[in-house]
């Protein structure tokens, strides 16, 4: 599963060496992803389309196309073992499709998705406390 | 905008507190990494025996359940201007809770295939851009 692209960008696109991008695995943060798509659209003159709403839109969208990868598989094992690079490379399109709806989304509301999730974290902790009878939780969601 | 953490978050779940940085019992505010995120919510599942419920149609299920609760916020809003000027901060946190559980789960989901998500994101910005090249009559 590549992640080179071998192709020329603009300068805010990617990471560039030599018109490449740079390949090297890094922990990317949601500040950056959300500048990035930010200038993204500022160049296109996309801003005007993206109100919250066309982009939640937008991101239900996204969200549809990544459960049809799923669809007819049946039950799939954890890390994907019988998948094929292809069908991993396009999981990884549709995953990424729906991460940058949701940043932008949050940026456009003046969100700090970041914090917020941080935030979360801690509350579904409270919600969810470490108890040792608790292996079999009568909810095993995270809202 | 953010509730205050309660001391006893701390104690009921000891890794939390070096995990988050405190001041004053809230959250500072700093740059989120996907693969802090990843990490934290292996964790999660992992003390509350979870793991065996987090199978990779299980947490798109859920992705997906969540995605229908951001939209109700949304549904019957009609457009909503850019920064959200007329909202309380009730919904303004609401909106942020129902961002982070997309989120959170989409994180997971990415993490439990075996995927770099941040990686994968990267790429697709360039993708992107070479799908959509800036042109003037653009």
């Amino acid at each position: 599963m590549k992640h080179e692209l071998e192709i020329k960008t603009r300068k805010g696109d990617m990471d560039c060496s030599y018109g490449f991008p740079i390949t090297r695995p890094r922990d990317v943060s949601l500040q950056e992803l959300s500048k990035r798509l930010a200038e993204f659209a500022e160049v296109r003159g996309w801003d005007q389309h993206h109100s919250p709403r066309n982009l939640l839109l937008a991101l239900v969208g996204e969200v549809g196309e990544l459960s049809e990868i799923f669809q007819w598989k049946g039950e799939v094992a954890k890390g994907l073992p019988n998948w094929s690079s292809d069908d991993k490379e396009r999981l990884e399109e549709e995953l990424s499709d729906v991460l940058l709806y949701l940043v932008r989304l949050a940026d456009v509301c003046g969100l700090d998705l970041g914090q917020a999730a941080l935030t979360k974290l801690v509350k579904n902790a409270q919600k969810y406390p470490v108890v040792v009878t608790n292996n079999t939780p009568s909810s095993t969601t995270m809202n």
